[in-house]
C-alpha cells in the first residue's frame, strides 16, 4: 500500500479535497522512521479507539479486569496496566500478533467492546510495531507534546460543502508531526456540522458559525467553521469605530446583510433599559425627541452612565453572581445589604475593574468593615472560592479538574489544586451558637489569613502544591504573606489572557443579547468566539482604558451595531450569531415589574422603591420569581431565566396582582378548594388616588392626549394616528371611561412592544 | 367549538401529557425518532406519564442487585413474581408486581454528572450549550398534541429540579408547571368575564398586529402563538377547583396514594 504522506495542505477545491481525503482514509498508514513510542503514539491510539473512555476501561474500576487511565491522561499508569498487570498477559513480545491487546481490538477473541479496528488499519500497525519493538516505555525519539495546532484556523465552507482539517503537534525537542490520524474531533453544533475520524468536516444547508474541537493527548485546540448565508451585503450602517468595522467584516464574509438603524425613540428605550435598568420617563422621551444635536446619543449614554440607576442595575447583575444572598432565616441580611452597598458604590465611582476584583480576592476582616467577606461567607472553602474566582473573572470552569483532567479542557488536576492553594490559608469563620467547652466563635462572619495553615496537596500524588495561576508558574513556596495578593496580581495583569476578555464578553452579552463566546463564562480553548478579532479588540480597549467599565459600556452602546433595528430583512430573520439585527429579549424580572409600576402608578414610584434596587435574592414577590429573578446561588448568569412561559402569561393576563394594578376591582379570593376568585370588573365609585387609572379617569383633556401620555409611559413613543383613532373608538364604544382605560392598560402591559427590549 | 366542561383534575389529566414515567418511557422512546409511531400514538389518543425520581436509592440496592459481586450493597435480594427478576429485600410489595414492570438494567451514559446526566435523561441528548434540546414531555407534546385543544399539552408537577423545557421547540411546548400540592398558581383562576376577555383580547390583537406581526421571526412569533393560546385556555378551561381534588372533591388526592 502506498502512503500519501500526511502533510497535505488544506485545499480550496472541493472535489480535489474530497479525493485526497478519501485517499487518506484508505491509505493513510503512518510511517515511522523509528518504532512508535508509548506516550505519543500508543496511548493516543487507545484513546482514538475509545479503549480508555469513561464507559469502558477508563472508568475507575476498569472493565472486566482491564483498566486504563481515563482518556489516557496518565501514561505512566497505562504502561503498568498494559505491560505488567496480570503477569503481562496482554502483550506477547515473541509473537506480537498473538497479543491479547491486538486480538481483542480486531475482535479475533470475544471482546465486550466489539471489533474496534482491523489488521490493515494504521491503529493496528502502531500497536503491532510498538509490541514488535519490545513494548518499551520510553524510546529514543520521545519528547513530550507541548501544543497542537489545527489547520486551517478559519474554515469558510459553503453550504453542503466540506473541508479537510490537519492537526499538527509540536514537541518539546522542537519536532513537529502530523497527528491527524491520532487526534479526536468534535463539532459544535453537531446539528449543523459533522466531522469524521479523519478530520473531514462537512456542513449542512444551514448558515451557521460553529467550531470543531480537536484533542491529542492532553492538548486541545479548536478551529472555527463559518457557513455563509451568501446574500449580497450592501448598505452597511455607518462604521462608528472598531466594533462596527469588525462586525461588518464578518457580515460580508457570511453574506448576511444587517437591518437598518432603529429610530431614536427605540434607541432611547433600549439604551435606558440596558444601562439604567428602567424604561424612560415620558419627560425623557419628549426631551430626546426634541434633541437634534449631533452628539445626542453620546450625551444620552453619558447621562445614563452617570446616574445612580446605572450603578444599581449593574450591582443587581454583579450581586447575583457574587452570591450576595441571604438564607431563609434572614440572620445574614446585614452582610448582604452592606455588600450590595459596596458594589453599588464601586460601580457608581467607576472603580477600575481590576481594583474591584482585587478588593474581593484579597478581603480579610469581618463583614461589617469588609463586606466583600460575604462572598467568602457563601463559598466557605478553598475549592469553592477557586472555582468561582476562575468562572467569574477568567471564564474558566475548572470544577471537572477537581477529580480528573476533563477531555475538552486544558486544566489538569494539578492546575486545579494549585489554583485552590491560593485560598488554602484562608479561614472563613462563621458565627455559631455558643457551646460549652468550645471557644467562642466570631460575632460576625470573618475571614482570617492563617500563615501557619497547611498548604494544599495533590490528592493523587500527595505532593505539596505551591499556588499557581492557570497555566502560570507557581509561586515560590518560601514566600510568606497572603498568596491571594499574587493571585490578584496574576488575574488582573494586562497580559492575563482571560481576565479582560471575560469581562468584555460578559458586558457585550449584556447589551447584544449574546456573547461572542457563549455561554459567556465558558472561555475555554475549545469554545472559540464567533468574532475572535472583536473580542481581542474589546479586551484591548478595556485594558487600555485601565479597566474602565463605563468606557466599555460607552463604546458598545454608541456602535451602529447596537443601534440596529430588530426588524429583520429578508436574509437575517434567522440570524442569532452575527448581530445582523438587534437581539430582542424580554425585560428582566425586576425591570419588567418596575416598568409595570411606572405605567400603573399603583405605588408612588421613587428610585428607592424600584425592585432593581433590591440588595439580594430576598423577595416575597411571586412575580419576580415567575419571571426569573436569580437566587444568587451560582456564579453563572444563567441562573437568571429569561424565557417566557404559560405561567408568566397567565400571571400577566389574569392575576389579581396585575388586574388590581390596572384598576380592576376584584372580589376577595375565597380559599380553595371551594370557589376561586370570581370575576368582576364593575366600575367602583372611586379609584385609588394617584394611580394611573385615577389620573386617566379624572383627566379633563381629550382622550387623544390621555392616550398619548399612556403611550409615552408604556412604549416610550408617540402613538400613531391610527392607534389613537382605534383606542378612541374603544372608549366610545365602552361608554365607561374607567372600564375602557383598564382594558387599554391591560392590553398595553401585555403587548410584546412593552414586555420586550427591542 | 370548545368544550366548556368544568375542569377537574381528571379532565385536565385526561387531556394532557405529563412528563413521562420511568416505566412507560420504554414504550415511548421510539416516538422521538419515528413520526409514524407518533402519528399512531396520536390517532389512538395515547398519553404519557413520566415519574422522575431524582436522587434516591442506588440501583444496586433496588432493582439491579449484584448478589455475590464486589459491587453488591449490604442488602439482600428477594425473588419477585417473575422468574429471574430479583429486587431489594425491602420492596416486598413491588416484588408482587414485577410482571408489570419493565426494568432497564442496561442503561449506560457518557454524561457522568448530575446536571448533565439529568439533561441527558430528560432530553435524550448530551448537554449542549449552543443547542437546547427539548425534554421528552415537550417532544411528546409536539408530535401528539391536539392543536384544537387549548389545555396545555405538557404539564409538569413540582417546580423543583429537572426542568429542561421545550428547548428549540419554543414556548409553545414549554411545560405548564403546577405546584407540588397540585394547586394551580393564583393567576390561573379566571378573574374576568368571558365578554371582557374578548374585548381585551381584541385590543391586544390590535397592538400586536401593529408591532409583533411586523417583526416576523423569533421571539415575537412564538410569543404571539402562546399569547393566543393562553387567551383561549383562560376562556374555556381554567376552572376554580384545584386540580388535585378527587372527583367528588372530598379528600385530598395524595391520600389515595397512602
Amino acid at each position: 500500500m502506498n502512503s500519501h504522506r500526511i502533510g497535505i495542505r488544506p485545499f480550496a477545491n472541493d472535489l480535489l479535497r474530497v479525493l485526497i481525503a478519501a485517499g487518506l482514509l484508505c491509505c493513510g498508514r503512518p510511517s515511522f522512521a523509528q518504532s512508535p513510542n508509548f506516550t505519543n503514539d500508543v496511548v493516543p491510539t487507545l484513546t482514538r479507539l475509545g479503549c480508555n473512555s469513561g464507559g469502558c476501561h477508563g472508568k475507575a474500576a476498569g472493565q472486566n479486569g482491564f483498566k486504563l487511565s481515563l482518556f489516557g491522561f496518565e501514561p505512566e499508569d497505562d504502561y503498568r496496566y498494559l505491560k505488567q498487570d496480570d503477569f503481562g498477559r496482554r502483550l506477547n513480545l515473541q509473537n506480537p500478533e498473538q497479543s491479547l491487546l491486538l486480538l481483542k481490538a480486531i475482535g479475533s477473541v470475544p471482546h465486550g467492546g466489539g471489533q474496534l479496528t482491523h489488521k490493515n488499519s494504521p491503529y493496528y500497525t502502531i500497536l503491532h510495531r510498538w509490541i514488535s519493538a519490545g513494548a518499551l516505555r520510553k524510546s529514543a525519539n520521545e519528547s513530550p507534546v507541548t501544543r497542537i495546532e489545527v489547520q486551517p484556523p478559519v474554515n469558510i465552507i459553503l453550504r453542503g460543502g466540506s473541508q479537510k482539517l490537519v492537526v499538527k503537534a509540536f514537541f518539546a525537542d522542537g519536532a513537529q508531526r502530523d497527528v491527524t490520524h491520532l487526534a479526536q474531533f468534535k463539532a459544535d453544533p453537531a446539528e449543523a456540522i459533522s466531522v469524521d475520524a479523519g478530520g473531514l468536516a462537512t456542513v449542512g444547508e444551514k448558515s451557521v458559525s460553529g467550531s470543531i474541537m480537536c484533542r491529542y493527548q492532553d492538548q486541545v485546540a479548536a478551529v472555527r467553521v463559518l457557513v455563509p448565508h451568501g446574500a449580497q451585503v450592501t448598505n452597511l450602517p455607518p462604521a462608528r469605530g472598531f466594533i462596527d468595522e469588525l462586525i461588518s467584516k464578518q457580515w460580508k464574509a457570511m453574506g448576511l446583510p444587517p437591518s437598518t438603524l432603529c429610530d431614536d425613540a427605540t434607541f432611547l428605550r433600549r439604551v435606558t433599559i440596558d444601562i439604567a435598568g428602567r424604561t424612560p420617563t415620558p419627560e425623557e422621551v419628549e426631551a430626546f425627541a426634541k434633541d437634534n444635536a449631533e452628539d445626542r446619543y453620546e450625551k444620552l449614554v453619558d447621562r445614563l452612565l452617570a446616574s445612580e440607576d446605572y450603578a444599581y442595575y449593574f450591582a443587581n447583575k454583579w450581586a447575583a453572581v457574587l452570591r450576595n444572598r441571604r438564607d431563609n432565616s434572614n440572620t445574614d441580611s446585614k452582610g448582604t445589604v452592606l455588600f450590595h452597598k459596596w458594589i453599588v458604590k464601586s460601580l457608581q465611582d467607576n472603580v477600575p475593574f481590576d481594583k474591584f476584583v482585587r478588593e474581593i480576592l484579597t478581603a480579610v476582616g469581618e463583614e461589617g468593615e469588609t463586606p466583600q467577606i460575604v462572598w467568602y461567607r457563601e463559598l466557605r472553602d478553598a475549592p469553592g472560592l477557586a472555582e468561582d474566582a476562575a468562572q467569574l473573572f477568567l471564564g474558566q470552569k475548572v470544577q471537572c479538574a477537581k477529580c480528573h483532567h476533563h477531555p475538552t479542557e486544558r486544566w489538569s488536576q494539578r492546575d486545579y489544586w494549585a489554583l485552590t492553594a491560593f485560598f488554602a490559608r484562608i479561614d472563613v469563620q462563621l458565627p455559631s451558637p455558643p457551646k460549652k467547652g468550645q471557644p467562642k466563635g466570631p460575632r460576625k462572619p470573618t475571614v482570617v489569613f492563617k500563615p501557619e495553615a497547611d498548604l494544599i496537596t495533590h490528592p493523587r500524588t500527595g505532593e505539596v502544591l505551591a499556588p499557581a495561576g492557570l497555566g502560570a508558574f507557581p509561586l515560590k513556596t518560601a514566600e510568606s504573606g497572603d498568596p491571594r495578593v499574587a493571585l490578584a496580581d496574576w488575574i488582573t495583569d494586562p497580559k492575563n489572557p482571560y481576565f479582560a476578555r471575560t469581562l468584555a464578553n460578559r458586558y457585550w452579552k449584556h447589551f447584544m443579547g449574546r456573547g461572542l463566546v457563549e455561554p459567556e463564562d465558558d472561555m475555554r480553548a475549545t469554545n472559540p468566539p464567533t468574532h475572535p478579532e472583536l473580542l481581542d479588540a474589546l479586551a484591548k480597549h478595556f485594558v487600555d482604558s485601565k479597566y474602565d467599565l463605563k468606557a466599555l459600556v460607552r463604546v458598545i452602546c454608541l456602535s451602529s451595531t447596537y443601534r440596529l433595528s430588530c426588524e429583520p430583512n429578508k436574509d437575517n430573520a434567522h440570524d442569532r450569531q452575527q448581530y445582523a439585527r438587534f437581539a430582542v429579549r424580554r425585560l428582566p424580572a425586576e425591570v419588567l415589574l418596575d416598568a409595570i409600576n411606572q405605567v400603573t402608578l399603583l405605588k408612588p414610584m421613587t428610585p428607592q422603591s424600584r425592585t432593581v434596587r433590591l440588595p439580594d435574592n430576598q423577595t416575597t414577590s411571586y412575580f419576580l420569581k415567575a419571571f426569573g429573578k436569580p437566587d444568587g446561588a451560582s456564579p453563572c448568569e444563567c441562573d437568571r431565566s429569561s424565557t417566557h412561559n404559560l405561567a408568566q402569561m397567565l400571571h400577566m393576563f389574569n392575576s389579581s396582582e396585575i388586574l388590581g394594578q390596572i384598576g380592576d376591582v376584584l372580589k376577595e379570593e375565597p380559599a380553595p378548594p371551594t370557589v376561586g376568585g370570581k370575576a368582576i370588573a364593575t366600575p367602583p365609585a372611586k379609584v385609588a388616588a394617584g394611580t394611573r387609572i385615577q389620573k386617566l379617569v379624572t383627566d379633563k383633556r381629550p382622550h387623544a392626549d390621555r392616550i398619548r401620555e399612556l403611550y409615552l409611559a408604556a412604549f416610550a413613543r408617540e402613538p400613531s394616528a391610527e392607534e389613537v383613532r382605534n383606542l378612541e373608538a374603544h372608549i366610545k364604544d365602552r361608554r365607561d371611561d374607567r372600564a375602557a382605560y383598564a382594558d387599554i392598560l391591560w392590553a398595553l402591559l401585555n403587548s410584546s412592544e412593552f414586555m420586550y427590549n427591542h | 367549538m370548545h368544550s366548556t366542561e368544568h375542569m377537574s383534575r381528571r379532565s385536565l389529566m385526561r387531556a394532557l401529557l405529563t412528563t413521562a414515567g420511568g416505566m412507560a418511557v420504554a414504550n415511548w422512546g421510539a416516538l422521538t425518532h419515528s413520526q409514524t409511531i407518533a402519528a399512531e400514538a396520536k390517532r389512538s389518543g395515547k398519553r404519557c406519564i413520566m415519574l422522575y425520581m431524582e436522587g434516591g436509592v442506588s440501583q444496586i440496592d433496588t432493582f439491579d442487585m449484584k448478589p455475590g459481586r464486589p459491587t453488591a450493597g449490604p442488602f439482600l435480594p428477594i425473588q419477585t413474581n417473575v422468574t429471574g427478576v430479583q429486587v431489594f429485600e425491602y420492596l416486598p410489595n413491588i416484588a408482587k408486581h414485577a410482571d408489570k414492570l419493565g426494568i432497564i438494567r442496561s442503561m449506560r451514559t457518557t454524561s457522568v454528572d448530575h446536571g448533565i446526566g439529568g439533561y441527558h435523561m430528560h432530553t435524550c441528548y448530551p448537554s449542549s450549550q449552543r443547542f437546547p434540546h427539548p425534554e421528552i414531555g415537550a417532544m411528546v407534546a409536539k408530535y401528539c398534541e391536539n392543536p384544537d385543544n387549548d389545555l396545555p399539552s405538557f404539564v409538569k408537577i413540582g417546580s423543583g429540579s429537572g426542568l429542561y423545557g421545550a428547548g428549540y421547540l419554543g414556548p409553545q411546548f414549554e411545560p405548564f408547571v403546577v405546584a407540588d400540592d397540585g394547586k394551580l398558581p393564583g393567576f390561573a383562576n379566571p378573574s374576568l368575564s368571558a365578554d371582557l376577555q374578548d374585548r381585551r383580547g381584541d385590543l391586544l390583537n390590535f397592538m400586536e398586529q401593529r408591532f409583533a406581526e411586523q417583526r416576523p421571526g423569533e421571539p415575537f412569533a412564538a410569543h404571539r402563538t402562546s399569547e393566543l393560546r393562553t387567551l383561549r385556555l383562560m376562556k374555556h378551561f381554567l376552572g376554580s377547583r384545584p386540580i388535585w381534588a378527587t372527583p367528588d372533591g372530598s379528600k385530598p388526592i395524595e391520600q389515595l396514594f397512602g
